[in-house]
C-alpha cells in the first residue's frame, strides 16, 4: 500500500470574491503532489469554490471584512480540506444543506452549494455556531493509480 | 453582451463562479431594463470552470424572462459543464444547442 506521510498547508485571505479563484488554485496546487486526474482536480476546485463562496456571501454577509482560513491535509490517499470563517454562523445546518434552499435569492443563488460539495467530495461535515462562525470539512480519496510512493514525493516538482 | 432581434447573447468567460456570475447579473439587469430582451442565450464554449453559481446564473435569467414568454438556451457546452447542468436538472427548463446560430433559429 502506498503511504504518504502527513503533509499540510494553510492559507488565510480576506472575504473578497476575487479570492474564490485564488483559493481554488491554491488547493489544486497543493493537491498536485497526489497526481490527481483532471476530473479529480475539477471536483476539488468546485468543492473549494462552493465552501469559500458560502463564507463570503453568507458567513460575512453584511460585514465589511473577515478572514477565511483554508487548511489542507494530505495523508496517504486522503485529502482533507477545511474552510473556516468567523462570521454569522448557521442557525439550522440541516436546512442550510437542503438542496435549493438559499437565504440570498436576490443574488441568483441556486442553493446548491452544499449539494455540489457532497457530489464532488467523498465526505463533508459542517460545524457552526451562530455569531461565531462556521467550519466546513471535506474529504476526498484520490485514486490509487495516481498516488506517488513516499520516497518519490520529495523528488517531484509541480506541473 | 449582444442583442440580436430580441435575443440577448451572453458569452461567458473561462470561469463561472460567484464573482463572474455577479458581474454578468449586473450587466444583464442593465440590458434587461432597456426592454429589448425576450430570450437569453448563454454561449458556454469557453468555460473551463463552473460551480453552482453558474446554475444560479442560468436559472435566475430563466425566472426573469419566462414571465413574458421568453426562453433561455445554452450553447457550446463543454462535457464537464454538461454533466453539471444535467445533474442540476437545468435541462428541464433550458434548451441546449451546438452553437448560437441553432439557438437563434430555435428562438424565432
Amino acid at each position: 500500500m502506498y503511504k504518504i506521510k502527513r503533509q499540510e498547508m494553510s492559507i488565510e485571505f480576506g472575504c473578497e470574491p476575487v479570492n474564490e479563484s485564488f483559493a481554488r488554485v491554491s488547493v489544486a496546487a497543493f493537491a498536485a503532489r497526489l497526481n490527481p486526474t483532471i476530473e479529480e482536480v475539477s471536483d476539488i476546485k468546485t468543492a473549494v469554490s462552493e465552501a469559500v463562496t458560502n463564507s463570503i456571501i453568507h458567513g460575512y454577509y453584511n460585514m465589511n471584512d473577515g478572514i477565511i482560513k483554508v487548511k489542507c491535509i494530505i495523508e496517504n490517499d486522503r485529502l482533507t480540506i477545511s474552510v473556516n470563517d468567523k462570521g454569522n454562523g448557521i442557525a439550522d445546518i440541516k436546512k442550510a444543506m437542503e438542496p435549493m434552499y438559499t437565504t440570498r435569492p436576490e443574488l441568483d443563488r441556486s442553493g446548491m452549494g452544499f449539494a455540489f460539495m457532497q457530489v464532488f467530495m467523498d465526505e463533508i461535515s459542517v460545524e457552526s455556531t451562530p455569531g461565531e462562525g462556521t467550519t466546513v470539512t471535506m474529504l476526498k480519496r484520490i485514486t490509487k493509480e495516481g498516488i506517488l510512493k513516499e520516497d518519490s514525493c520529495t523528488a517531484v516538482g509541480y506541473n | 453582451m449582444e442583442i440580436r432581434n430580441n435575443n440577448l447573447i451572453i458569452r461567458t468567460g473561462k470561469e463561472i463562479d460567484h464573482m463572474s456570475a455577479e458581474k454578468i447579473r449586473k450587466e444583464f439587469e442593465e440590458c434587461y431594463a432597456q426592454g429589448r430582451v425576450r430570450n437569453v442565450i448563454f454561449d458556454l464554449s469557453d468555460v473551463e470552470f463552473m460551480d453552482s453559481s453558474g446554475i444560479g446564473m442560468i436559472m435566475g435569467k430563466y425566472k426573469k424572462v419566462r414571465y413574458f414568454g421568453g426562453k433561455v438556451a445554452v450553447t457550446g457546452v463543454p462535457v464537464r459543464i454538461d454533466k453539471i447542468l444535467k445533474m442540476s436538472g437545468v435541462y428541464s427548463f433550458v434548451s441546449k444547442y451546438d452553437n448560437i446560430f441553432q439557438a437563434l433559429r430555435a428562438c424565432e
